[in-house]
């Protein structure tokens, strides 16, 4: 981010320096985030395992009739063990499988868009994403299995100490799990975003109405901008008016343009002013540095 | 506006619309693998990707120095950092892996855990005799030990004849049901594997437990079948599947134990470069477990079923073991191929 004076400085972001020296920045996904990815998954497995179940039960109908849903019954009644040996197999599996593929994330990862990275930059090895994997198991249903046992002492001891893995994320900065530490990765938010349009460009075939002065153009710094610009991609058409008035009233302009046209054209205009600054070497951070000469 | 104004201006139009052809390019070429795989891209393609990478970082670089379009950044940081995971990320071919995994990394993995894993040994003896003298002095301890989930009905006050069925049972079993058995088996051990390993993260404490306590159950099985004079074909019936699980389980304690000792005594680096060095030899390790573990399940569901003669448990066990001792432990020439 050094190269930048104006890149969103957040405490989620981590730098990540690329072997051509560039920054990129990573950003460290959030707690919520992480568990609405699981909450997916989860879902995602226990529909699959239902499927195949069904799938396997009515391929075996024609050959067996009820006695297959019977057997089945059985196996569930008196080998529970074997049900939630093909549940934790399949979890397992789903997660291992997935987060080594090329996008590093399992489909309730990719749908919240997260990812897991090598905290230190380099590849995903399949020993980190196996550790990071083998913990969970730990890290969320051993604390299940205490609190389902509820009662005894030691169940509450045994609670109040598996939580500690639980809660693991909320206790670092970076978010990470006990998983996380040991194979040292962690979780970055990596969105799809889309290419948008250049709102100086939709500007410029309207801006010979608007002739501001160069000093009605120096009034702001590019925090003003930039936020004048998430005001502008966004729908929210009284806020935009409440901002045109205020900036109309501060540089002494008339009313009577459309909102919309008018605040377009000056975020152009003072967006032209401050780049050209950049270009030049003076960086115009807020309203409050000194204006660009 | 003056000349140089308008000039500088067009400058920065110009930025995005000679390069913008360029991202978009590289946005397909990015879906089009994660899709699919690397060689999904033709070799024109795959040729053009690092090309297109470079080109993409130095729009970040230039965009973040002089452009304040906050949009465009946005849309530049995730597209690098999408397209510097693929360019220096992606795994070579996945067959080279796997024989990679088998020929270096897991034998290798074991061998540096040969500390932990002699330790993981020592806790097993120590928890069967512990559990064998215990039970021989008190046979009520046997029940603590043994739940009547793993007893099966066999108890200190089982006949010789009872206990002897126990050992030569299951030749009549059907197919299918060995194969769900053996199943069963391999999916309740690697859960407890992995727990061995995972729970290595609490400093190896519950780690220890574990192990300690299968040496308990199998020390109070051997108790009471000394009892009836059946150690021979007790150990036989251990044996058979026992050294390879057995095997397993202490690997799985001492990848448990690696984790644990890193955790609390960095040494002299830092405590989460020491951890997830630790946790990465480790789980390759864990890997291999549950592959001997699917072996060991095999052995103990099929083979010994079908194999009911004690010298040829006593045969098979001791080949496994020996075959395990020599893959992992026998010095081989460096294959230097590196990671």
């Amino acid at each position: 981010m050094a190269d930048s004076p104006f890149a969103p400085v957040s405490p989620k972001r981590r730098a990540l320096t690329t072997p051509e020296g560039v920054d990129l920045a990573i950003e460290i996904a959030s707690f919520g985030a992480r568990i609405g990815a699981f909450m997916i998954d989860m879902i995602c497995i226990y529909v699959l395992v239902m499927l195949v179940t069904v799938i396997v039960l009515l391929a075996l109908y024609p050959t067996y009739g009820y006695a297959a849903l019977v057997g089945f019954i059985m196996v569930a009644l008196f080998q529970p063990s074997l049900i939630t040996g093909v549940l934790f197999l399949s979890r397992t599996l789903w997660f291992i499988l997935f987060e080594m593929g090329a996008r590093g994330a399992t489909p309730g990862k990719r749908i919240i868009g997260l990812r897991v990275v090598a905290r230190d930059g380099g590849r995903l090895e399949a020993s980190s994403v196996v550790a990071r994997n083998l913990m969970r198991d730990v890290e969320v249903f051993l604390p299940l299995v205490f609190l389902v046992s509820l009662g005894s002492v030691y169940a509450m001891l045994g609670l109040g100490w598996t939580l500690i893995f639980l809660l693991l994320p909320l206790l670092n900065r970076d978010r990470m799990r006990a998983g996380d530490v040991i194979a040292g990765t962690w979780v970055i938010a990596l969105p799809r975003i889309r290419i948008r349009d250049d709102l100086s460009v939709r500007a410029s075939n309207r801006d010979l109405e608007f002739a501001f002065t160069p000093a009605q153009i120096a009034v702001y710094g590019a925090f003003e901008l930039q936020t004048l610009e998430a005001l502008l991609r966004g729908h929210d058409n009284k806020a935009l008016a409440t901002v045109a008035e205020v900036i109309r009233a501060k540089i002494g302009w008339p009313n009577g343009d459309d909102d919309r046209a008018f605040l377009n054209a000056y975020y152009a205009a003072v967006r032209a002013q401050l780049e050209k600054g950049l270009l030049f070497g003076k960086a115009r951070r807020s309203k409050y540095d000194a204006p660009i000469a | 506006m003056s000349d140089r104004d308008s000039l500088l201006e067009a400058g920065q139009r110009n930025f995005r619309r000679e390069h913008e052809a360029d991202w978009r390019e590289l946005e397909a070429l990015l879906s089009k693998i994660e899709r699919r795989s690397v060689t999904a891209l033709s070799v024109d393609e795959a040729m053009r990707l690092p090309v297109l990478y470079r080109s993409a970082l130095s729009s970040l670089s230039i965009a973040r120095a002089t452009s304040l379009d906050r949009a465009l950044i946005a849309y530049l940081e995730p597209l690098c950092t999408r397209a510097y995971l693929i360019v220096y990320g992606v795994r070579t071919r996945a067959i080279d892996g796997v024989l990679g995994f088998f020929r270096t990394s897991w034998p290798g993995a074991v061998r540096t855990l040969w500390r932990e894993t002699l330790v993981a040994v020592l806790l097993l003896v120590i928890g069967t005799l512990v559990g064998y003298f215990l039970v021989q002095n008190d046979p009520v301890w046997f029940r603590s030990f043994l739940p009547d989930s793993l007893g099966q009905g066999r108890s200190p006050s089982s006949s010789t004849a009872e206990l002897s069925k126990f050992i030569y049972s299951g030749a009549d079993v059907k197919g299918g049901w060995l194969s769900l058995f053996a199943t069963t088996l391999f999916m309740h051990n690697s859960q407890v594997s992995i727990m061995c390993f995972a729970l290595g993260f609490a400093l190896g404490v519950p780690t220890a437990y574990l192990v300690v306590q299968n040496g308990l159950i199998i020390g109070a099985l051997l108790a009471i079948y000394a009892e009836h004079g059946l150690t021979w074909n007790l150990v036989g019936w251990l044996m058979i599947h026992g050294t390879t699980e057995l095997f397993a389980i202490v690997l799985a304690g001492a990848a448990g134990f690696r984790i644990g000792l890193a955790t609390a005594f960095p040494g002299p680096r830092r405590r989460l470069a020491a951890a997830s060095d630790a946790g990465r030899t480790a789980a390759t390790v864990m890997i291999g477990v549950v592959l001997m573990l699917f072996f060991a399940g095999v052995l103990e569901g099929v083979g010994r079923q079908l194999i009911q003669s004690d010298v040829a448990r006593y045969a098979i066990g001791t080949a496994m073991l020996l075959l395990w001792l020599g893959y992992f432990y026998l010095p081989r020439r460096e294959v230097s191929d590196g990671r």
